[in-house]
């Protein structure tokens, strides 16, 4: 597509705006202050088609957002003796032709960790990334669907290559809680191959088949796409 | 806040330029340049300050005397490494020793920038994750390092220079030990015994920025994250003030 100088310029300050807006959620995150998050930096009028993706599936709406969120929140996640760091970097941004959407993709690498009560914590590094769909409302980015796809558990201060391959119970799952559509999008165990069909994509419009929402192709095999 | 065209693209070079300015420093935080880092990034303004973990370092002479005690304490460290390996380091001359033995790798990202709305501020915060070594009296014992810088800049001649800067930890802990309980600590060996001598100069104004984190802490959020703003004089600041705790 080609553009104006002005239009140019417009998406110039598109592409870091959206890259801002994934980076204020990492402060949130890291705050474990995720109803600001919600009401600051996601979907306003689209609230119903809004979703949080983990590997094990979606919330779809913001109230079931919310529900897991906001009011699911474990209590230790701010009791004494928590911290987390969530980050993102090597961002990879499309804004879409007609200027109205967008797509980001970005490594999450942060450390999670609470404390047991006797002077020892439980303390994990976790190598995740981050896919979302943003929509323009009113003039500012919002996150419209999300995904936090999280990939490597490793504990601190223990050597990583003692942790089996297979069998072992990542720490960090049960922070996905139910998902309200349940589908696997993402299993650690198995090849990332199917990542590179899901980069975003440089696209005229939005189109759903590509996003990062329910009904995006995010986490099926390549045997269950449509061929090209 | 809306701009014509051409201020657009003039704030976005800028933006480019503050981004640019950080991996600069991070880099130079690589190939132990820190003694040349007040003259390379800083503003010439005397009210400049340093926030670390421990207090700050407020105006010119106390900022730029922090960064001349790390170049101090770098040279310190490679002349120690040099005495300790006299067959791989013995004839070289300063300039060569430079930085030997010492590693720190301060690689920043997640950031948050916002440009005054007049131009003439800017504000940003950046997360740090990255590994260091420190020359003890047991050898080198290398750190994961977990934190966020945060500056405020100021337009000076054209361009973005540091103003005010927090450089804050958030964990630096040994690699390959659990983050509680005690540092783990290695046997002292008699040739290293000397690096028992270093010495940093403290922040003239000793307060606690930030608490590093372990196991009885209380929940602390993150520094505060900029926000939009069209004078300085309107948002918060990231440098000293009389009032801080």
């Amino acid at each position: 597509m080609k553009y104006t100088n002005d239009e140019l310029a417009i998406r110039l300050w598109d592409t870091e705006h959206v890259r801002h807006t994934m980076n204020r959620m990492c402060y949130y995150l890291t705050n474990r202050d995720y109803r600001g998050c919600l009401n600051d930096l996601w979907v306003k009028a689209n609230r119903r088609s809004a979703s949080l993706g983990y590997n094990n599936g979606f919330y779809v709406g913001m109230d079931a957002i919310a529900q897991h969120w906001v009011l699911e929140q474990p209590a230790s996640h701010k009791a004494d003796g928590s911290a987390a760091m969530f980050t993102l970097t090597t961002p990879l941004i499309k804004i879409h032709g007609d200027g109205k959407t967008a797509q980001y993709q970005g490594y999450m690498p942060g450390f999670q960790s609470t404390a047991n009560g006797d002077g020892t914590l439980q303390t994990y590094m976790t190598l995740d990334m981050c896919f979302a769909d943003l929509i323009k409302e009113d003039g500012c980015w919002k996150i419209w669907h999300l995904i936090l796809m999280h990939d490597h558990t490793m504990e601190a201060g223990k050597p990583y290559g003692k942790t089996p391959t297979f069998g072992w119970e990542d720490p960090i799952a049960p922070e996905f809680g139910t998902p309200t559509v349940a589908r696997e999008l993402h299993d650690p165990c198995f090849g990332w191959e199917v990542l590179y069909d899901d980069m975003p994509r440089e696209l005229d419009t939005y189109v759903e088949k590509y996003s990062y929402g329910p009904d995006g192709d995010f986490g099926k095999r390549y045997f269950e796409r449509d061929k090209r | 806040m809306n701009f014509p065209t051409e201020q657009l693209v003039e704030r976005w070079e800028h933006l480019r330029a503050i981004k640019n300015l950080m991996g600069r420093m991070s880099a130079d935080y690589t190939l132990k340049k820190e003694s040349q880092m007040y003259e390379k990034y800083w503003s010439a303004r005397d009210d400049v300050s340093l926030g670390v973990n421990e207090g700050y370092y407020v105006g010119a002479a106390a900022v730029a005397g922090y960064y001349r005690a790390l170049g101090q304490q770098i040279a310190d460290q490679s002349r120690l490494i040099q005495s300790i390996f006299p067959a791989e380091l013995s004839g070289k001359t300063e300039a060569e020793l430079q930085g030997v033995g010492t590693m720190d790798y301060k690689p920043v990202d997640t950031p948050v920038i916002e440009i005054a709305g007049d131009g003439q501020t800017a504000k940003g915060i950046w997360c740090l994750r990255g590994s260091h070594n420190q020359i003890l009296p047991s050898g080198p014992v290398a750190y994961w390092e977990w934190g966020w810088f945060a500056a405020d800049f100021i337009l000076e001649k054209g361009e973005f220079r540091l103003w005010h800067l927090q450089y804050l930890q958030e964990v630096c802990r040994p690699n390959g030990a659990p983050w509680y309980g005690e540092e783990k600590q290695y046997p002292a060996l008699e040739e290293f015994a000397p690096a028992a001598n270093f010495r940093f100069p403290e922040p003239e104004h000793p307060t606690v920025l930030r608490t590093r984190y372990h196991a009885e802490r209380p929940f602390t959020v993150s520094p505060r994250v900029p926000e939009p703003y069209y004078t300085f004089d309107e948002t918060f600041t990231y440098g000293w003030k009389e009032a801080t705790p």
